[in-house]
């Protein structure tokens, strides 16, 4: 087995929407319980491909066991990421009331849904959970597919941010020894506020503001421990791409970002590849002409789509040479029957080998 | 609206809308719809949304006839305040970013309003320019069109509360457009008719294009042809993808909308793409 599945807990499976990322973590996830660990594969991803790609109309629990092989198990599950963030919120308050009184306010919902970064909040500290609970000897986790997967990363820091104290201090509302704070210059401006939003608005929204109080703190602790989970040896970035120019560019930037926090990549994975195809036709083919020229055009065009991406996965060699580079190749179908499944997901567990079937 | 007619009708609209599934090829089409236009000499802007359209970089950046720009929630808001307000410098200075930045994030739909402001703003001043808006993903874009109501009723009074009625108009107008850029893959196709009956339902919108992107080139019909054993996989490969494209255009007929198809090519860079593809649109 490749030593990076060997000694990591926790496999990000990272990349832009539409590459794969959901299949490819559940095949790893099968792959890494038919070797005998006790595998979950989390995912936030509210269409219902996890399920789909394990062959499940759609997960009737938080934890759905799937059979595999034999009596081996793989445990799959599906954050319900509007919900989760309420039991965040649970978490932080201080007091039942305070819980209370952000859970009720129309703001807060509304938040929620348009906040950004919530779904991948929500996943994160989802993982934080399982982890700390040591209930998983493996766990896969199929991140959302955010456009710009850097937002993964900064989903927690910015809703650290959001709920900065000293931010929040700005919209005092209620609270008049925060007014006494500033300068004249604040009540004007606030006044300028009032104009454009609407006195209403803004009284509900400091009151709003005055309820998240305290729970700052709260929420940049949890941050950090993420990170900390995130560059520690127990945890391996998987990032997934296809080949092509506007891909290797997203990687570029993407691997860039995950250096300046310090996190690790483990492996880098091309999926969805065209195989290889000659632009010629075999040996001893012999036939009229409109056959021949049909034929021809035919494998024209694969060739053409091949050899075109192979210059692209040329280039995401030469983008971190000292990692492994696992090529997959595109499969006919797009629902993958579980024993497909298996063997791509042994193919990244044993690489550089070819798996042998067990 | 024929497919045959696309430049044409293009050439008579004020603002069309790409929307789309994340992957499926919206910038690219927004992109050689817009070199078409500019090469009938139609003044073209052409606007992403950030944070959304922040991964790569615009090869296309320095095309003389098309003016590109980004529109990134908070910096829209600040000029926006700052200019409805008439802020001195010392305002200027009190209000800083992270403050609006709060708002943005807070404010239910504020961030969307603030972007389709911007939109308006654009439409407003240059009004012989087309205006070709490349929006986020799906949800994001149900978001994009929606945000604006829910803000109108969140803020009931105010310049946000009339801005949003000029924005919703802007939505409205018979020389606005929006096209559904699709895939032939399952998912693609059944969000393309999710967002069209969504949207449908909340706004008196103009739908124009249904974009077909990435299917297989027509290579020759099959049937007559005998099959080659020692090329069996690549002929069915090739069925296998027609009979794929030919299941996408059944489903999309439901979106009772004209369609263009566009055929997947290996191109090496995307800025090849995009000029093929705007080579195809400028014969039609």
């Amino acid at each position: 087995m490749n030593p990076i599945f060997k000694k990591a807990e926790v496999f990000l499976v990272a990349g832009p929407g539409g590459v794969g990322k959901t299949t490819l973590s559940a095949a790893l996830g099968m792959a890494l319980a038919s070797q005998g660990f006790k595998t979950i594969v989390l995912t936030v991803d509210p269409a219902k491909r996890l399920a789909n790609a394990l062959g499940l109309e759609l997960f009737d629990h938080e934890v759905q066991e799937i059979p595999i092989v034999g009596n081996m198990l793989l445990f799959a599950s599906q954050l319900d990421s509007q919900r989760y963030f309420d039991r965040l919120i649970e978490r932080f308050s201080r007091t039942p009331q305070q819980k209370e009184k952000i859970l009720i306010n129309p703001l807060y919902r509304a938040m929620v849904d348009t906040l950004g970064g919530t779904h991948e909040y929500a996943a994160m500290e989802r993982l934080l959970e399982f982890v700390e609970t040591k209930s998983y000897e493996k766990i896969v986790v199929d991140t959302p597919p955010t456009q710009n997967a850097v937002d993964l990363l900064n989903a927690p820091e910015r809703l650290a941010d959001f709920m900065d104290s000293s931010v929040l201090k700005w919209f005092g509302g209620t609270k008049p020894y925060y007014v006494s704070l500033f300068r004249q210059g604040t009540r004007l401006a606030m006044k300028m506020l009032r104009r454009i939003f609407g006195s209403e608005f803004l009284e509900t929204f400091g009151k709003f503001l005055d309820d998240l109080e305290g729970m700052h703190a709260g929420f940049r602790k949890r941050n950090l421990e993420v990170l900390e989970l995130l560059r520690g040896p127990t945890t391996a970035v998987l990032v997934v791409n296809t080949a092509s120019e506007t891909r290797y560019l997203e990687t570029r930037a993407f691997l860039q970002t995950l250096g300046e926090q310090r996190i690790q990549v483990a492996m880098l994975i091309l999926n969805r590849l065209e195989p290889l195809v000659s632009s010629e036709l075999p040996n001893g083919f012999e036939a009229p002409e409109k056959e021949t020229a049909y034929y021809l055009g035919i494998l024209q065009h694969y060739h053409s789509l091949y050899v075109v991406e192979q210059w692209w996965v040329e280039r995401f060699e030469g983008l971190r040479p000292d990692l492994d580079l696992v090529r997959i190749e595109q499969w006919g179908e797009f629902t993958h029957p579980k024993e497909v499944l298996l063997r791509l997901g042994k193919q990244l567990l044993f690489f550089p080998q070819p798996p042998t079937d067990c | 609206m024929s497919s045959s007619r696309y430049l044409e009708d293009c050439l008579s609209r004020r603002v069309i809308f790409f929307a789309g599934k994340g992957g499926v090829g919206k910038t690219t089409l927004a992109w050689a719809t817009a070199i078409a236009c500019a090469q009938r000499s139609k003044p073209v802007t052409l606007v992403g949304l950030s944070p959304f359209d922040t991964t790569k970089s615009p090869p296309m950046e320095n095309h003389p006839d098309i003016t590109w720009l980004t529109i990134e929630p908070v910096e829209a808001f600040r000029e926006y305040t700052l200019r409805i307000l008439k802020f001195d410098r010392v305002y200027q200075l009190v209000f800083d970013n992270r403050v609006f930045k709060t708002f943005i994030r807070a404010a239910p739909g504020m961030a969307e309003t603030v972007v389709a402001g911007k939109v308006w703003d654009l439409y407003a001043r240059a009004p012989n320019h087309l205006i070709l808006v490349d929006l986020p993903s799906t949800g994001h874009a149900l978001s994009f069109f929606q945000s604006p109501l829910g803000v109108k009723t969140l803020f009931a009074a105010g310049f946000v509360h009339k801005e949003t009625l000029k924005i919703l108009e802007m939505f409205s107008e018979p020389t606005t457009r929006i096209d559904i850029v699709t895939l032939p893959e399952e998912l693609a196709v059944l969000e393309s008719t999710q967002f069209k009956r969504k949207l449908q339902s909340l706004l008196p919108v103009t739908f124009g294009y249904v974009h077909l992107n990435q299917t297989v080139p027509a290579l020759g019909d099959l049937n007559s042809i005998p099959q080659q054993p020692a090329l069996d996989t690549i002929r069915k490969r090739y069925e296998e993808e027609k009979r794929r494209d030919r299941e996408a255009e059944d489903e999309l007929k439901a979106l009772e909308l004209p369609m263009i198809k566009f055929p997947r090519i290996g191109n090496t860079t995307w800025r090849e793409t995009v000029e093929a593809l705007a080579n195809q649109l400028g014969q039609s």
